[in-house]
């Protein structure tokens, strides 16, 4: 059906569906790429890990409790419903830290200088400055607890990236949107000007402006969601590539994003065909005779 | 007598330009008449204030029972549905069959029953004399053909009035002929016809009313004084 520029009617169906598909492609292609940041950005975030240290001394009833207040605190990450909550003794991290140095600090020390801890991570949401700060002091607040830590360069380094990345992601899919709305209005628009007379003729014997219009935007819905349909083919053969590539991309949990990505495109296919369509006819069928040839 | 047609004190501007002027007449039920004038005369645009293609600047105009000067856009496809219009840029689809087209034109006037649709079909094509080529498309028919399923198909919803502009501007002499033959047949049934045309060989075959348009003016020519003028023409011959 799409072998033939025009068909007998005149109406150049491939031309559309080549510009639909196109613009389709392009918004969805940055679409999996804003998907794909967003959800690295998330993980970069859920790694970082914040650390409890403890009082020496602390007794396992204490830690018990603190166990417990962690683990109800809405900020901590969950996984599979079961909060991540690591605790390290102090001579699971001597021995970690003689692995690291090579040195037995011990020796020379003549003591464990080191605390109990525990490690936990913090859900993604909670990662501004102000709401880690609010975090560490009621955390420092519970009895037992002796300090927090968090890496804080590397929270603001990653947060003040990614307003500017969000800010460019976003003016350029505005940008994007607005160009792919002229682009498929225009080859909407352009499709119904070789059907004005056809309009035209309709009119002459009487339809009514609905019956004209419907034809119309049924076929521009129809190519809308058709293109959409071909777009998101070549998605998923470019997504296919690059996750054959890079396997390390698999960590991401993309599927969810993927399916309200191409829900998305056909909806938008649909709409924007649909709404040109519908503006175009109605503006020849406003037309006189005269300024149909005048066009 | 009820008329189809009321005209009193007709302007009418196009482009800001006056194509119409003072213009007055009535057309009868079942009347047979002649618009005739040059391009440029007002003919056309007459005609496009008939059907409502273009605005009354001032005057009153009645067809088919609407007030043109007090019509809603949306009753204006009902108006046409009561006229059959015949125009030279008013062609066929030319991407489906002769029955296609005419059920298409059914369709938009609200034919819902396929039986009844394919009957009134078989019947107008009958009437033009093309029953046989219901299953042709467009192109395989001679110009003379094509003409005779415009005419059927202005036909099918059985106008009160059909508005035909150069209806034979294409065609040889011999067809011109059998398709003013085909307007005299659908006149004797009842409706009234309007034929634009420069093809005076018309009045000869068939003298009716004239209107003659003259840079906007419109001046209304009585059948027997247009019967006289063709007999004295013949007498000169």
């Amino acid at each position: 059906m799409f072998s033939t520029t025009h068909n007998k009617s005149g109406y150049p169906t491939s031309n559309v569906i080549f510009i639909i598909t196109t613009a389709l492609f392009i918004i969805g292609l940055f679409a999996l790429f804003a998907l794909h940041a967003q959800l690295l950005i998330r993980k970069l975030r859920e790694n970082i890990e914040i650390q409890v240290f403890l009082h020496k001394n602390t007794d396992a009833s204490t830690q018990r409790s603190i166990r417990q207040a962690l683990e109800s605190y809405p900020f901590i990450l969950k996984e599979n419903q079961i909060p991540k909550i690591r605790f390290i003794s102090k001579e699971e991290a001597a021995t970690e830290l003689r692995h690291l140095t090579g040195e037995d600090f011990m020796n020379f020390l003549g003591d464990n200088p080191l605390r109990d801890a525990f490690v936990i991570n913090i859900s993604e949401e909670y990662y501004t400055k102000a709401q880690m700060e609010n975090i560490k002091k009621q955390i420092e607040e519970l009895p037992g607890v002796f300090e927090v830590t968090y890496p804080e360069n590397h929270i603001q380094e990653i947060n003040a990236n990614v307003h500017k990345v969000g800010a460019v992601l976003l003016s350029f899919v505005l940008m994007l949107l607005g160009i792919v709305v002229i682009l498929i209005n225009n080859s909407v628009k352009l499709a119904m000007y070789s059907q004005r007379f056809l309009i035209r003729s309709m009119q002459l014997v009487g339809a009514t402006p609905w019956f004209i219009k419907k034809p119309f935007l049924q076929r521009a819905i129809y190519q809308g969601i058709v293109g959409a349909c071909i777009a998101i083919v070549l998605l998923s053969l470019v997504l296919w590539f690059f996750y054959t590539f890079l396997e390390e991309l698999r960590v991401l949990n993309v599927k969810w994003g993927i399916f309200v990505i191409y829900i998305s495109l056909l909806f938008l296919g649909g709409l924007i065909c649909g709404a040109s369509a519908y503006f175009s006819v109605s503006r020849y069928l406003k037309m006189k005779l005269d300024q149909l040839y005048q066009n | 007598m009820s008329f189809v047609v009321s005209v009193r004190n007709l302007y009418v501007e196009h482009r800001q330009k006056q194509v119409l002027k003072d213009v007055s007449f009535d057309v009868a039920d079942g009347e047979f008449l002649y618009l005739i004038g040059k391009t440029g005369s007002g003919k056309s645009s007459l005609l496009k204030v008939l059907y409502a293609d273009l605005p009354i600047h001032s005057g009153w105009v009645e067809v088919a029972d609407y007030d043109l000067t007090l019509i809603k856009h949306h009753q204006i496809p009902f108006l046409r549905r009561k006229l059959g219009i015949i125009f030279q840029d008013f062609e066929l689809l030319y991407d489906r069959n002769v029955f296609e087209n005419l059920a298409f034109v059914l369709r938009a006037t609200d034919w819902k029953d396929s039986r009844q649709i394919r009957q009134r079909i078989e019947e107008v094509l009958e009437s033009v004399g093309l029953s046989d080529k219901i299953k042709n498309m467009p192109h395989q028919l001679s110009g003379g053909e094509q003409q005779r399923v415009v005419i059927a198909r202005a036909l099918l919803n059985r106008p009160r009035l059909l508005l035909a502009d150069e209806p034979t501007g294409n065609l040889d002499p011999v067809v011109s002929a059998e398709i003013l033959e085909l307007f005299k047949k659908i006149h004797r049934q009842g409706a009234a016809v309007i034929i634009a045309t420069h093809y005076h060989n018309f009045l000869k075959q068939f003298p009716s009313r004239v209107l003659y348009c003259e840079e906007g003016i419109v001046r209304d020519i009585e059948k027997e004084f247009v019967v006289k003028r063709m007999e004295e023409s013949f007498k000169k011959l």
